[in-house]
């Protein structure tokens, strides 16, 4: 995209942070979660079970200004270094998007992001009412004392549908939404800062195929990081 | 390729794996031309780290040939000699911006054990298990080097690359627990562990202005080797009481500088399991006392304790009124190696530092299980064993 309609589109991107936290939220919620998500939610992350409702919140900091974090996650083709999943976004006006994500099980999650507040280098909020998870957010960017650059506060809330067995699954592969959010936060921290999320699935080792995978599914599991 | 693998508790075998893919842009893909054994490995080997696997790849001090680099990289070109720094840093946080290059914020892709344990996650390290990072080894035919444009530097031609490859962990991590001691002139330092690290750690500190250094172990060739070609004094603990000894050396003030490279002889790796284990194999090493310990009882009032073996949990019986009325200060850390390995890599061209005498037993990776067990048993003099999985040929570069 051109300059021009990539501030059109960036100026459509709160879905971005919809992708950072609540998308990813939405792709762990279609597996089900249950309500045993809430009552064992994270101490780090202040989660609030309001009627089924779930909110979280999780913070970063990341050694860059806020006008360049905030600026990074209003732009689709940096954020999208850092997201992943995302099969097509679309901008439909200044401040709507259109969004398709990787579901589970070969599915498609469809949904528009609208935002609701758009305060340069300071706050980002968004609602996704349409979605089959409908959820609101909220992100905000403050100046880190001594220099140490931002720091990221998001805020993200959801309605999750009714429970299933997709729950224990979403739980051992570390789908779920308080994980997902935490990584989301320390990809976009890695993207900003070095340029790119390390990896070390694929790397040599002594261990059969099975071994491996095992062995890739328990460091996914931890590579979350945050307080929890 | 062949790789040396950790295959459980005191169980290393040499496999067939797959070579190592660029994983990321900034990644470079080395052939490894020397990787040495390391005292932090024994750790993992003896099971007392937490977080190792079957079929991890060891080794993270090492020394390659550049063979590939990802599109991006921008600083090196195949055919570059290059040694690498043991913990990865990614350059662009806080810390690594502020040469604090082992507290890299992005390196550690599985930060989740080392936060449970320690509050906070640490740069991750080549090959030290799945708690910092679970990275492949350099005990191998090639090893993928991430960030490396920040992590791996060019070798003086003039070095050779069994000496070179020490500049990796041993020159810098001894360097650093000089530096951490703030020496100024005349300092009476002692070192506790004449290792690799020691070793240069004295040296370290007679390049900044030590009176006297004075190194502690027990083993004799170990310390024939520190007398001879570092030129320092030499205590052997079994014989002599440290303590009065080092009294008697500074004529009661004791050590102005104290440094310890030892390592976890006491630790609790944070997990019930791990902690008995623990405490079995601390009734079997009862014979050795603990470093750290004797070096706060030993440390002069108002003087400095630097502690750069490797620790992985909780000691008991930690000095804290030695500690704590004697007014010292304790500092620490895993070496900042890409801040250090520079400007050392030019000492050591300019010969003021000459680890070579560390590699007293160069070996091809297929005796990688024997070269463990010399080294951890302390059999035939050995200081390290140092794997050449491949021959250098510059002009074939």
């Amino acid at each position: 995209m051109n300059g021009r309609t990539g501030l059109r589109m960036a100026a459509g991107a709160a879905a971005g942070v919809a992708v950072l936290a609540g998308v990813r939220a939405i792709r762990a919620a279609a597996h089900g979660p249950n309500g045993a998500h809430a009552a064992h939610a994270p101490g780090g992350a202040r989660a609030a079970h309001d009627g089924g409702r779930r909110t979280y919140t999780r913070s970063i900091t990341i050694y860059r200004s806020p006008r360049e974090v905030y600026e990074f996650w209003r732009n689709l083709t940096t954020l999208a270094l850092a997201v992943e999943r995302v099969l097509q976004v679309e901008p439909l006006d200044d401040t709507r998007s259109r969004w398709v994500i990787d579901g589970p099980a070969n599915t498609e999650i469809v949904f528009t992001a609208d935002i609701v507040t758009d305060e340069p280098a300071e706050v980002l909020a968004w609602r996704a009412e349409d979605s089959p998870v409908p959820h609101e957010g909220r992100v905000e960017f403050a100046e880190a004392p001594g220099a140490r650059g931002t720091e990221v506060r998001v805020w993200l809330s959801y309605e999750p549908p009714v429970g299933g067995l997709g729950a224990a699954v979403a739980r051992l592969t570390g789908d779920e939404p308080d994980q997902l959010l935490r990584e989301g936060l320390r990809r976009v921290k890695q993207v900003l800062e070095c340029g790119e999320v390390i990896r070390v699935e694929g790397q040599p080792s002594g261990r059969g195929r099975l071994a491996e995978r095992i062995t890739e599914l328990v460091d996914h599991r931890v590579a979350a990081g945050g307080r929890s | 390729m062949k790789a040396l693998c950790w295959e459980g508790v005191n169980e290393l075998s040499v496999e067939q794996v797959p070579d190592p893919p660029i994983l990321n842009a900034q990644d470079a893909i080395l052939k490894v031309l020397a990787s040495s054994v390391c005292g932090a490995d024994l750790h993992l080997i003896d099971g007392y780290m937490p977080g190792m696997r079957d079929g991890d790849i060891l080794g993270h001090e090492f020394l390659g040939e550049v063979v590939e680099v990802g599109p991006g990289v921008r600083g090196l070109t195949v055919g570059q000699r290059v040694v690498v720094a043991s913990p990865i840093g990614c350059g662009g946080c806080w810390y690594c911006q502020h040469g604090a290059w082992s507290l890299c914020d992005n390196s550690n892709p599985t930060v989740g054990m080392a936060e449970k344990m320690w509050g906070h996650s640490p740069a991750a390290v080549f090959a030290y298990s799945h708690v910092l990072g679970g990275f492949a080894g350099s005990h191998a035919e090639y090893v993928r080097v991430p960030f490396a444009d920040h992590n791996a530097f060019r070798v003086p031609e003039a070095l050779p690359s069994d000496s070179a490859v020490f500049a990796s962990d041993s020159v810098p991590t001894g360097w650093l627990a000089a530096d951490l001691c703030g020496i100024v002139g005349g300092d009476v330092v002692a070192v506790w562990g004449a290792g690799a690290v020691g070793q240069m750690a004295a040296r370290s500190a007679t390049l900044m202005g030590a009176g006297r250094v004075i190194v502690i172990d027990r083993f004799d060739y170990r310390l024939a080797a520190a007398r001879e070609n570092l030129g320092v004094e030499t205590l052997d603990y079994t014989e002599v009481d440290v303590l009065e000894a080092l009294n008697e050396i500074t004529a009661g003030r004791g050590p102005d500088r104290c440094i310890e490279a030892v390592g976890m002889e006491a630790h609790e790796p944070g997990l019930g399991y791990a902690y008995d284990r623990v405490k079995q194999a601390l009734r079997m090493h009862t014979d050795r006392p603990s470093a750290i310990r004797q070096a706060i009882l030993a440390c002069r009032k108002g003087g400095t304790v630097s502690m750069v073996g490797s620790f992985a949990g909780a000691v008991d019986k930690f000095p804290l009124g030695a500690f704590m009325n004697k007014a010292l200060t304790l500092r620490t850390g895993q070496q900042p190696g890409q801040h250090y390995i520079p400007h050392l890599l030019q000492r050591m061209a300019a010969g003021e530092i000459k680890p070579g005498y560390l590699n007293t037993h160069p070996l091809p990776l297929e005796d990688g299980p024997r070269g463990y067990d010399l080294f951890k048993n302390k059999r035939d003099a050995c200081l390290r064993a140092v794997f050449h999985p491949s021959a250098f040929h510059p002009a074939a570069a």
